[in-house]
């Protein structure tokens, strides 16, 4: 048993966890993290392009959570909240990281060229599938993006926010943001040809 | 559908949203601009929807997890090392 093997059923409540968090009961924390942190990792991963800046980032915007949590209204649901502190958090942190880049030719030139034997060729029984190596092109593709158009696209494409929303949480307009978007599946697009080949040819076989 | 697209038109599309400085008076116009060369051309039509469906299957792909090494620098930080008074037995050393 770790040590953290807990029973997390006391926490199931959303109410009750605020309540516990507030109190700063430790179970609350753990209850916490076990029920939100994956997720949460997964988004800073994404708009960090980096797993150990994301941890970093994720640290960080739990332990703000837990902090200001008496500022939580309850407005939006917690998992929502915290969406927005990791997604704040890592924008700070990528302000701080470097100078921005939106060079397109700088970055293709930069892009390795993807090894053709790892096109996913996987007969998969369901479209929901995708292959591990596959999902790690398209990570890394989307790693590669400048800083600018991967939090617009991750946001936008990957984590299924709004127009409105993405542009309101990077403080962009709306037009910004689709411009953004599109220079994102631009370079995509460059990036992952043999795998959108193989995407346009499934889709073929699929008609 | 052609092994290679981006031709040399579709290429200068790439590189008008790549130097284009980012304002709002213009982004709109560019915005539509690329809808508009999108939606009319046929292999960029293909590839936006080659790429969508890649990129959907992505989104619900399962991701790999937290690792217990992470989850667990996440807990000591939360809740110190005192997450060790939840445990039937002592922390091991690191
Ligand atoms: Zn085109």
């Amino acid at each position: 048993m770790k040590p953290w093997d807990i029973d997390l059923a006391i926490y199931e409540d959303e109410l009750a966890l605020l309540e516990g968090l507030r109190r700063r009961d430790r179970l609350a924390c753990t209850c916490l993290v076990k029920r939100f942190a994956p997720r949460l990792y997964q988004l800073a991963v994404r708009l960090m392009g980096d797993p150990d800046e994301a941890e970093g980032v994720l640290q960080e915007s739990v332990i703000q959570a837990c902090a200001h949590v008496d500022a939580f209204q309850g407005r939006s649901e917690l998992g929502t909240w915290l969406h927005r502190i990791v997604t704040n958090t890592a924008l700070m942190h990528l302000r701080r990281r470097r100078p921005v880049t939106v060079d397109l030719e700088e970055q293709l030139q930069r892009r390795s060229p993807l090894p053709q034997a790892l096109v996913d060729r996987t007969t998969e029984p369901s479209r929901a599938v995708i292959g591990a190596e596959l999902r790690e092109m398209v990570d890394r593709a989307i790693a590669a993006l400048p800083d600018t158009l991967r939090t617009a696209f991750v946001l936008r494409e990957v984590e299924g926010l709004s127009t409105k929303e993405a542009a309101a949480e990077l403080g962009i307009s709306e037009s910004a943001l689709k411009v953004r978007v599109h220079r994102a599946r631009l370079m995509l697009r460059e990036a992952l040809a043999p795998y959108v080949h193989g995407e346009g040819r499934r889709r073929e076989a699929d008609a | 559908m052609r092994g290679e697209h981006l031709d040399a038109a579709c290429r200068s599309w790439l590189e008008l949203a790549a130097q284009a400085r980012e304002a709002d008076d213009r982004d709109e116009r560019l915005a539509q601009l690329i809808a508009e060369h999108l939606a009319a051309c046929p292999d960029c039509a293909a590839s936006e929807a080659a790429l969508t469906s890649l990129i959907q299957r992505y989104r619900d792909a399962a991701q790999p997890p937290l690792s217990e090494q992470r989850e667990r620098r996440l807990l000591d930080l939360l809740c110190g090392p005192a997450s060790a008074s939840l445990a039937s037995r002592p922390q091991p050393d690191r």
